[in-house]
């Protein structure tokens, strides 16, 4: 799933360990993440959100799934 | 239960250990168990090591926080649910392999013991997933 949490993150100046903090996650799920290599739970979601003080559609781009 | 609540009794365990391989130490040495004295070093080993591993997350209020972070971070927690699935399926292959080896070996002795233990653990399975999914 892509996101936009870099780019969430370059605009507040905040570097991924920060961010792994601040939303109490280590900094390897935050590489992960903006890498699109992993997904969030609804709850990650939800604290990233809340920290960039955002909605979960703005930060993470739901695709409808192909089969 | 807090992490910190956690971590005491993970360094209470770790007491446990040390003290069972010290009086395992002395049963191999006094007493006529001779493979006691080996078990109780390993023991001994894996409970001062836990308790300077935990020892040193109770002094530090910062590597408690690292170390509850990286314990309940969900992208770990996942990895390490993979790993023990993917685990399991390798044991019950291997195990049925190994099975089937034995059989065309003849083996009679193995091939009992093989078929119980992957029994059990496929009962076990079942007994956790009922109760799994009992939570959810």
């Amino acid at each position: 799933m892509e996101n936009r949490i870099k780019e969430f993150r370059k605009e507040q100046g905040l570097t991924q360990d920060e961010l792994a903090s601040a939303v109490q996650v280590t900094r390897q799920t935050i590489i992960s993440l903006e890498n699109g290599r992993y997904d969030a739970s609804l709850k990650l979601a939800h604290r990233i959100a809340a920290f960039f003080e955002t909605t979960i559609e703005t930060l993470f781009v739901f695709e409808e799934e192909r089969i | 239960m807090t992490f910190e609540t956690r971590v005491k009794i993970r360094l209470w365990v770790a007491i446990i250990f040390l003290v069972l391989g010290l009086l395992l130490m002395a049963v191999g040495f006094w007493g006529s168990v001779e493979y006691a004295s080996g078990l109780g070093l390993g023991f001994c080993v894996i409970g001062v090591a836990r308790i300077r591993q935990y020892g040193r997350i109770m002094r530090n209020r910062d590597r408690m926080k690292q170390q509850e972070i990286r314990e309940t971070d969900e992208r770990n927690v996942m990895l390490w649910n993979q790993a023990r699935s993917l685990t399991f399926s390798f044991y019950i292959l291997l195990t049925a392999a190994a099975i089937i080896v034995f059989s065309l070996l003849g083996m009679e002795p193995w091939i009992r013991l093989l078929s119980y233990q992957l029994i059990a653990v496929i009962i076990i399975y079942w007994i956790c997933y009922w109760v799994i999914v009992r939570k959810h």
